[in-house]
């Protein structure tokens, strides 16, 4: 009979770790039986919900089980008889940690074959890449993850008494649930310094407040993993030292081992304070903190006083390591090419490094929120600019990234407000001339954008922005657009909801030989951010979802700072009551409401509406709407 | 054969063996001294559960510092022995013939023919948690010889059994000790009577006296005298016992000399104190 089958049979009949590991065997039954209940079975987007929970489940069970199990040598009186024999009692207690990872093997295996069976089999969902990523997710969450309790509590069962050792796992299982979120920000409002608490006790992975990007996948994000990587080091240096305090024939290869584990633990560590986007950060969504930035710092948004010419970007050359946070170098030529000073707009999360000249000559700049000045010194036709930094909204991870056109990722011309101070909302930095793009895009993930990639890594093309998804996609072609969706979406299970969208947009004119792509973009983060859901940026669409395209299509042909217009129109045709409230609201120029409710009231309603209609569909009349107003009231 | 030179193992400012040295052959050895003697320290220092820095550990004339392959050719039960009370009597000694490194197709007999000798065969499907103490101590006993070592060490073997079950030890001793090094350490002088070649005692560390157990007993010889109270003379005598008839209190006592009374032939156990009181 073999040690590992005397020890599983030693395991099962202490009635108690029986129990509680059925419950556990149980668990994955459990939560398919939950997902049927609650959202069907074809429904993908509550998998990362129960993985988080069942793995959270799996390492509070395994911390206790595995001290019981690996106490029970000491607490038979074995030890020393055992120590007495050739391989010592850790040779037997190196096969009981055997057994309780052979144990997390054996759940992991039961969810992997439950998540394959059911996205295979049910939902014909067979890509390579998807099921790869569901399997490195699954095996993450139930097998590494445990494994780092597992060998915490090996290293705690040999120099832990019981009552010790139950509190710290109890604090550690109370750090690593989402109580640490509220308990991070008592801590660090008290002591008047952050505290990493959520960053450091990453084993619960969700936020509660938050959902990871769609076109992650599966939740393996890497941040999490460097940190349960820098548990999992460290619990072997903590098992390495307790068993050479144990075993005076080990304490060398301990030392060994502790020190390999230590300088590892440093250098992940270290790895780890680099800068990065955090898509799962405590707040209501990851928009919350654009929101902050501008309301605790407005002047990040007010363009800086000194008096620029107009000019425009004819060429962009962007080298951009897209991996854990953004890092660009942007070779910008300019038109005209004589002016003294330009200025630019690119998004203050990213710290600028150097400006040069296309020879490498420095050019003194300056940064100012926002913005960028720089003084053409050298009379250059043309700029290099270097700049990183990481943004939770607009985000470069391993996984997946998400880099909207409007969003200044790189140095626009001009100086545009990308926070509309009065309305309190972002505003889509929308561009209308054409530049020649060459972007050379470094990134660990499926890339899609609106140009063309001309090689791998390399998106060319003459556009007014420059877009990019990245993640677990999928490509739908539909009537000559291409639709471009994270396999975690509901389209997935409704392809006709897909095509019955795009062959709306199609018959309320959209050109599909202008528009050639429709990127979906991560809903939940941009909740609150774009007023329009879908966005038009000339050669492809942004949308977050494809519900209401009737009247989301409509609104995406106007310029952004219009919507506020087109909806009061819209409203004034279809509920007159809320019309009025939304006009009695706010009785000054403000309020685009107001506005129309006076111009119908002194014009009538017909011609203020079909001027309306007039100014809101000419993309070339950029008036403000106050503008528009107080021309067409002293129109004859 | 084992051998052991000039060990000393302190603990700290204390000296727990002092440069004991001893040459042991294929017999019975009886370990015996006071408590805190140095027994069980000097009993770990030969399995390696000490590091011994000072002196050296021969088996068949080789150091075993740095080769515990010698602990394959050992049985050792300790002071404090269990096992695990969920498994079976037979699957408790199957893990630990797994560990002692017997080969796999062999454990089914050396786990029957232990039982055997230590008469447990009967209990082998029982579970551990269902034997008695004695019977938990039996099948330490049976664990010892699962590989067929050819040195066994005893700590504190019948501590805590019943006289019973300490004859029925004693006999296991006697049938288990052909061609085999048997070291037992033990408080208990009937078992040193009853199965012993040698003796060796410790005292303070230091190894105070080796031989026969019939030596050990000659060492009190003219030294043990009976008196009753009243005539006693002297107070550098040793009270053996105390006993009380009709109001009379009558004094088995160690002495160098005569202090009153008469001389009685010695036992063993006045052999042991004479040795450790020095007298």
């Amino acid at each position: 009979m073999s040690t590992g089958k005397i020890l599983f049979r030693l395991y099962r009949r202490s009635k108690w770790m029986l129990g509680i590991t059925v419950l556990l065997f149980l668990l994955p039954v459990g939560t398919i039986i939950f997902h049927i209940i609650t959202a069907g079975l074809r429904d993908l987007s509550l998998i990362p919900t129960t993985v988080s929970i069942c793995s959270y489940l799996q390492i509070a069970a395994m911390l206790f089980l595995s001290y019981e199990f690996f106490g029970k040598t000491d607490a038979a009186g074995l030890t020393e008889c055992l120590n007495g024999t050739k391989g010592g009692a850790l040779r037997l207690f190196r096969r009981q940690i055997g057994c309780m990872l052979a144990l997390n093997g054996l759940l992991s295996v039961i969810y992997l074959c439950i998540y394959l069976g059911v996205c295979a089999f049910l939902m014909h969902l067979t890509q390579p890449a998807w099921l790869w990523n569901l399997t490195g997710s699954i095996l993450f969450f139930f097998f590494l993850c445990p494994m780092t309790a597992v060998l915490l509590s090996a290293a705690a069962s040999l120099c832990l008494k019981r009552l010790s050792a139950y509190l710290c796992f109890t604090l550690f299982v109370i750090l690593n649930s989402p109580i640490k979120y509220s308990l991070e920000k008592r801590l660090s409002f008290r002591l008047s310094y952050p505290v990493p608490l959520s960053f450091l006790f990453a084993f619960y992975p969700q936020n509660l407040n938050s959902e990871p990007p769609a076109q992650d996948g599966f939740m393996l994000p890497e941040t999490q993993i460097l940190v349960v990587g820098c548990w999992l080091l460290f619990a072997l240096l903590f098992l390495a030292f307790a068993i050479g305090l144990r075993d005076i024939h080990q304490r060398r290869r301990s030392i060994s081992i502790a020190a390999i584990c230590a300088v590892l633990l440093v250098g992940v560590t270290g790895y780890n304070t680099l800068p990065y986007s955090d898509t799962n950060a405590d707040c209501q969504n990851s928009a919350d903190k654009i929101y902050l930035d501008y309301w605790e710092t407005p002047e990040l948004a007010v363009a800086p006083t000194t008096p620029i010419e107009a000019f425009h970007i004819t060429s962009c050359i962007l080298n951009l390591n897209a991996k854990r946070y953004l890092q660009g170098e942007a070779v910008l030529t300019v038109e005209p090419d004589n002016l003294t000073v330009y200025g630019f707009t690119l998004h203050h999360d990213y710290t600028v490094q150097a400006v040069t000249d296309k020879n490498g000559h420095p050019m003194p700049f300056l940064r100012q929120g926002d913005f960028l000045t720089v003084e053409n010194t050298a009379a250059a036709d043309g700029f290099v600019i270097t700049y990183s930094g990481a943004n939770n909204t607009f985000y470069t991870k391993r996984r997946s990234l998400f880099l909207p056109g409007y969003f200044p990722y790189y140095p626009m011309a001009g100086y545009q407000s990308f926070f509309n101070e009065k309305e309190k909302q972002l505003a889509p930095c929308v561009q209308t001339e054409q530049i020649a793009f060459t972007v050379h895009l470094s990134s660990s993930c499926e890339v899609y954008s609106n140009l063309s990639e001309t090689a791998p890594g390399v998106y060319e093309g003459m556009a007014s922005a420059a877009s990019f998804l990245g993640g677990k996609l999928a490509v739908r072609s539909i009537d000559g657009i291409e639709l471009v969706y994270p396999y975690l979406s509901a389209f997935v299970q409704s392809p006709e909801r897909a095509e019955n969208a795009v062959k709306t947009m199609i018959s309320l004119g959209l050109d599909r030989d202008t528009c050639e792509r429709i990127l979906l973009t991560p809903g939940h983060l941009l909740r609150g951010i774009q007023p329009q859901s879908i966005l038009n940026l000339g050669d492809h669409l942004l949308t977050s979802d494809l519900n209401d395209v009737e009247n989301d299509y409509q609104k995406s042909k106007i310029l952004p700072y219009k919507v506020s217009l087109y909806e009061s129109c819209y409203i004034y045709r279809t509920s007159p009551n809320t019309f009025e409230s939304m006009a009695s609201f706010a009785e000054d120029d403000s309020n685009a409401a107001y506005l129309l409710k006076i111009a119908i009231q002194e014009k009538g309603e017909s011609a203020a509406l079909a001027a309306c209609e007039t100014f809101l569909y000419n993309r070339e009349d950029t008036r403000t709407i106050q503008a528009f107003f107080a021309d067409f009231m002293r129109e004859g | 054969m084992l051998s052991i030179q000039n060990i000393t193992k302190t603990f700290g400012k204390r000296t727990a063996l002092s440069q004991v040295s001893f040459a042991f052959d294929k017999k019975v050895y009886g370990l015996v001294g006071a408590n805190g003697a140095g027994k069980t320290t000097l009993l770990r220092c030969i399995l390696q559960l000490y590091r011994v820095k000072d002196g050296e550990v021969l088996w068949n004339g080789k150091s075993v510092a740095r080769d515990r392959s010698f602990l394959n050719q050992v049985g050792y039960l300790p002071q404090q022995f269990g096992l695990y009370k969920e498994l079976r009597v037979r699957e408790a000694l199957a893990l630990l013939a797994n560990e002692k490194g017997v080969p796999k197709q062999d454990t089914d007999e050396r786990i029957a023919a232990c039982l055997a000798l230590v008469h447990l065969s009967d209990r082998a499907d029982s579970k551990v948690g269902e034997l008695s103490g004695g019977m938990v101590r039996r099948l330490g006993i049976a664990q010892t010889l699962l590989n067929e070592p050819q040195l066994l060490i005893f700590d504190e073997p019948t501590a805590g059994l019943d006289p019973e079950e300490r004859v029925r030890f004693q006999n296991i001793i006697t049938n288990i000790k052909k061609d085999r090094t048997v070291i037992l350490s033990t408080h208990i002088v009937a078992d040193i009577q009853a199965v012993c070649d040698e003796v060796l005692m410790l005292g303070e560390g230091k190894l105070l006296f080796h031989g026969t157990v019939r030596d050990m007993t000659e060492q009190a010889r003219g030294k043990v005298f009976l008196a009753k109270q009243a005539d006693m003379t002297g107070s550098d005598v040793f009270i053996v016992k105390t006993e009380e008839k009709d109001g009379e209190v009558t004094l088995r006592y160690l002495a160098p000399e005569n202090r009153g009374g008469s001389p009685c032939e010695p036992t063993t156990e006045d052999g042991y104190l004479c040795i450790q009181k020095q007298i």
